[in-house]
């Protein structure tokens, strides 16, 4: 099946993928080849694809996820708001931010959603860049 | 004839007008490639986003949600208008208000809306809504391609409340289009109600599964469309703005040159008949002293 990961900067992953694990709003689901058309939310976190070379990890924000059935086969598309190889994450600079982003909400006394949103967001990709560049540094 | 400082005196002055110009132009050359390079990236994203809205709408009845909901084909319009905040870009912010304005007064003459209002991008588009005394509901100031995301979400925000409050029946997106370093289209798109395609796409038209469910999908789906469509646009808009002033200041710098070379000709001309004309009293004073 034909994966394409796609950030408003660009195309970060076009690549022929024997499967893929990603993180759904309701929790993570995998994709084989011959899956029936699908969309979903995805939520921050890692997506794993594993190709004919190995498996791969992505950080990647907040997004969607389709799943269609074209003429040559199956094509995943993945539209995210952002991504990042885990090979590339700066992980001492993720894992700061992570604990900056902890710290911050630890103080906050705020208890409205809309003031709380970007401090989670902050947390939330700080921690899928530290956990995508854990997950490949430990292959 | 003008005199020999007249001409000396206009000389310097076009030359520092080149001068500007000159530098104008090396200043939107570079702040263009580094736009060009945004509005590339940002394609892909915005084309697979229109993708896949366009099949969710397919799969979907125009009842399900309001954002498809195309309520007689709009009899009251909002035109967003992007232009720039900076003139000196030839006919970048005209062209494009004029075509707005057209399209709206076509529309209304033939009987096909009621009432077209203006949302309005940039100073220029401002002040040209402004001083015609148009129904501008709304102007903003004009982004850089850093602060174009926000802009869109303001915008979009607005767009959808404007929608789903029955105020406009229908949003219509007017951009210069980025097509080359020298060549920007002005453009009208459709914007709301979002629109199902009636051709077929290379889907096989199945159902397809939704989590978590299709209402949240839709939500999900049709905000995130609004917000990149208007992205996209509005860094279309922004590297043809330089583009537009590149080759303005282009056009400038060339004029500028062909100028100086006229009134140098007409200088040295003007230097040389005085000159003669020294000569000739000169001689002719000789000529009167031997007789």
């Amino acid at each position: 099946m034909h994966l394409t990961v796609t950030t408003p900067r660009g195309y970060l992953v076009q690549i022929e993928a024997e499967e893929l694990v990603a993180p759904g709003l309701l929790g993570e689901f995998g994709v084989l080849p011959g899956h029936i058309p699908f969309m979903s939310v995805l939520k921050p976190g890692v997506l794993s694809y594993r190709t004919k070379e190995g498996t791969k990890y992505l950080a990647v924000g907040d997004g969607i996820l389709q799943v269609a059935r074209v003429t040559d086969g199956d094509k995943v598309d993945v539209l995210v708001d952002r991504g990042e190889h885990g090979k590339d994450v700066d992980r001492e600079a993720a894992q700061r931010e992570l604990a900056a982003a902890d710290a911050e909400l630890a103080k906050s006394k705020s208890e409205s959603a809309a003031e709380l949103k970007p401090m989670q967001d902050r947390r939330a990709w700080a921690a899928a860049q530290v956990e995508a560049a854990g997950r490949t540094g430990a292959h | 004839m003008p005199s020999l400082k007249a001409v000396r005196l206009r000389i310097a002055s076009v030359k520092s007008t080149q001068k500007i110009t000159s530098a104008m132009k090396m200043v939107a050359a570079a702040k263009l490639r580094r736009s060009q390079d945004a509005v590339v990236a940002a394609r892909p994203y915005a084309q697979t986003m229109a993708d896949i809205t366009a099949e969710l709408a397919r799969a979907t009845d125009a009842e399900a949600h309001p954002l498809l909901d195309a309520r007689g084909a709009g009899r009251r319009i909002a035109l967003v208008v992007m232009t720039s905040d900076r003139g000196l870009c030839g006919g970048f912010n005209s062209n494009l208000c004029r075509m707005a304005q057209r399209h709206a007064e076509e529309k209304k003459r033939t009987g096909e809306i009621d009432e077209a209002r203006y949302e309005v991008v940039g100073r220029k588009g401002r002040d040209y809504f402004r001083r015609r005394k148009l129904n501008m509901t709304r102007d903003l100031p004009s982004a850089a391609a850093d602060t174009a995301l926000a802009r869109a979400k303001e915008l979009a925000a607005a767009v959808t409340e404007e929608f789903l409050s029955c105020t406009v029946d229908a949003v219509l997106l007017v951009y210069n289009q980025f097509k080359s370093v020298g060549s920007q289209r002005p453009v009208i798109e459709p914007l709301l109600p979002i629109a199902a395609p009636t051709t077929a796409t290379d889907g096989d038209g199945s159902e397809f599964l939704y989590e978590p469910g299709k209402d949240q999908i839709l939500d999900y789906v049709l905000t995130l469309y609004i917000e990149t469509q208007l992205h996209r646009a509005l860094l279309e808009s922004i590297a043809s703005e330089f583009g537009a002033r590149m080759t303005a200041m282009e056009n400038a710098t060339k004029n500028a040159k062909e100028m100086i070379d006229r009134l140098t000709l007409q200088y040295n001309r003007a230097r040389q008949s005085s000159i003669t004309k020294e000569l000739m009293e000169i001689v002719g004073g000789a000529e009167a002293l031997k007789g």
